[in-house]
């Protein structure tokens, strides 16, 4: 069989790939020839099933639920009609424009791209064999692996049976279940669960690990965990579903707590216990791209994999974070240095975040992270009691969290929980990508009253006791 | 002493005083025996000497440097 040729043959169309074959093109003036093969949706998870999704339904599961619950006094308790089946068909819609205007509508400006739909594998280090409506076989001088990842789902028994919705499935819900059981309490089903309970269902989260967010500050986790349980979510720790099934009304999950074995009752289960690697069919051994225990492609931080000429970008590589910004860094790291152009990942001030409300954002090493590689470190929490516009908002359950390298006071990691810590988190990643120190920060004018100010009282009580300052000290 | 003939793959060639550009740029590189490159299938085919210079470092010759209009990538190493 004739292989089709491209200079570029890139597996996956989602984040990474695209950000890839855009960087692949700008080089070269639109002279390079490059294939996309990708399955399901164009724009892969962040788009279709992840970020995008996500962050709509709970935009919309705030604007019901803040109403309902006013923070001012003088302010009275609203209540919205929502109907819930028009949110989803809202989001849909909404997916499908994005999907429309920022990967369909874009790849058309670049004719040198073909896009190959159907499931690759290697046939070698530079062919691909393409099972789909076009199918065939497509060699590259260069390949890219960036096939993403896609949700797991553990053995539990009955599941299956009692059937159960994912990050990739929730998305065509059109009637909102009531009573909900969430198991696994990572970003995912914590974003999803708040969402839920905040349009009115009853939601248990089940944890196996003994606190919430275990990558970030554990204060962070322990706030909002609180947060979300005075908001009426059931939260089990160190838990863990030993069955699920049918009942009568709807269906049942029984968990194993430190109390004991106990059953509920839910109208449906929502599993987010993590993500694997889609690298199970690429058949990687043939083009000697070596891979982790867990599947994960290993690549160095030029994205290089073990097979010259072969690369990796996104949630297929072996990583700790994995988030659709990193993948489009990793895509254009790829392709730079595919051109000899030499560019290295920073996964040491990449941000990340849960886009709960209060929303969790970090950047950096935790307390205890630093501490472990170094020996020591110097750090300060501040609670957003002291700060005035969140306490004139009634939002004062969250902190700020910076962690210094006490040799030279610069900041090595930043952790905030608070409203708009999504947007206030690129202050702490200037800090950690430029070796920042606490007295930068204090240095530097930040508006007064605002939720960024946080981060300036933050970096003050390393110097002083902040509840004993008048505001605006500098 | 062992050679390799590498196969570069160059973009933004336009003209046969582009392709003689290029090919001088890639002799200029210490190990780089003979270069030569064609505007027409856009690809050059490099000799090397096998310990003095990869299939690599032909990318980062100054004529395929970031603010070059010429860039290039490994077709065939070897």
């Amino acid at each position: 069989m004739v292989s089709r040729q491209f200079d570029l043959v890139i597996l996956g169309w989602g984040a990474a790939a695209f950000s890839a074959a855009i960087k692949a093109s700008e080089l070269t003036s639109g002279g390079a020839t490059i294939a996309m093969i990708g399955k399901g949706p164009i724009g892969g998870t962040c788009v279709n099933v992840g970020c995008v999704p996500s962050k709509y339904l709970l935009e919309a599961s705030h604007l019901a639920f803040n109403p309902r619950h006013p923070r001012m006094p003088g302010v009275g308790a609203v209540g919205p009609k929502v109907d819930f089946g028009k949110v989803m068909d809202g989001l849909r819609a909404y997916v499908d424009h994005a999907r429309s205007a920022k990967y369909e509508e874009v790849i058309r400006n670049y004719p040198n791209v073909t896009l190959i739909e159907g499931l690759g594998s290697f046939l070698d280090e530079r062919t691909v064999k393409v099972e789909g409506p076009s199918g065939g076989e497509v060699s590259g001088s260069q390949v890219i692996i960036a096939t993403g990842s896609a949700p797991t789902v553990p053995k539990i028994d009955g599941l299956k049976e009692a059937g159960y919705l994912t990050s990739d499935t929730l998305w065509n819900l059109n009637e909102l279940p009531h009573r909900v059981a969430i198991i696994g309490g990572g970003a995912i089903g914590l974003e999803m669960g708040q969402a839920l309970l905040h349009f009115g269902a009853e939601v248990t989260v089940v944890e196996a690990l003994d606190s919430l967010l275990p990558q970030g500050e554990p204060e962070i986790g322990e706030a909002l965990k609180k947060r979300l349980e005075g908001e009426g979510m059931r939260i089990h720790l160190r838990a863990r579903v030993s069955s699920a099934g049918k009942s009568r009304d709807g269906k049942y999950v029984e968990v194993i707590t430190h109390a004991g074995r106990h059953r509920f009752t839910v109208d449906e289960i929502i599993v987010s216990t993590g993500r694997r690697p889609n690298t199970g069919t690429l058949n990687l051994e043939v083009a000697h791209v070596k891979t982790d225990e867990r599947g994960l492609i290993i690549t160095d931080r030029a994205m290089r994999t073990s097979s010259p000429g072969i690369y990796a970008a996104g949630d297929c590589v072996s990583k700790t974070l994995f988030l659709e910004t990193l993948a489009a860094r990793e895509g254009v790291v790829a392709v730079s240095n595919m051109f000899g152009q030499e560019a290295e990942i920073d996964h040491g001030s990449a941000t990340w975040a849960v886009f709960t409300y209060p929303q969790v954002a970090g950047v950096g090493l935790t307390e205890k992270e630093f501490s472990r590689k170094n020996g020591s470190c110097s750090f300060r929490t501040l609670s957003l009691a002291n700060l005035t516009k969140a306490s004139l908002m009634g939002e004062t359950d969250g902190l700020v969290k910076i962690t210094v390298d006490p040799k030279d006071n610069k900041i090595v990691g930043m952790h905030i929980f608070s409203p708009s810590a999504t947007d206030i988190i690129i202050e702490g990643a200037y800090a950690v990508r430029h070796g920042y120190t606490v007295e930068d920060i204090i240095a530097t004018s930040h508006v007064f009253p605002s939720l960024s100010e946080g981060v300036k009282l933050a970096a003050q009580s390393f110097i002083r006791d902040v509840s004993k300052m008048s505001c605006c000290v500098e | 002493m062992t050679t390799k003939n590498v196969e570069l793959r160059v973009f933004g060639m336009t003209c046969d005083d582009c392709a003689r550009t290029v090919a001088q740029g890639l002799r200029s590189r210490k190990g780089v025996e003979e270069a030569v490159v064609d505007v027409r299938t856009g690809t050059a085919e490099v000799t090397i000497e096998d310990s003095a210079v990869t299939p690599e470092d032909l990318l980062r010759v100054p004529i395929f440097g970031e603010r070059s209009h010429y860039k290039a990538l490994v077709k065939r190493a070897g």
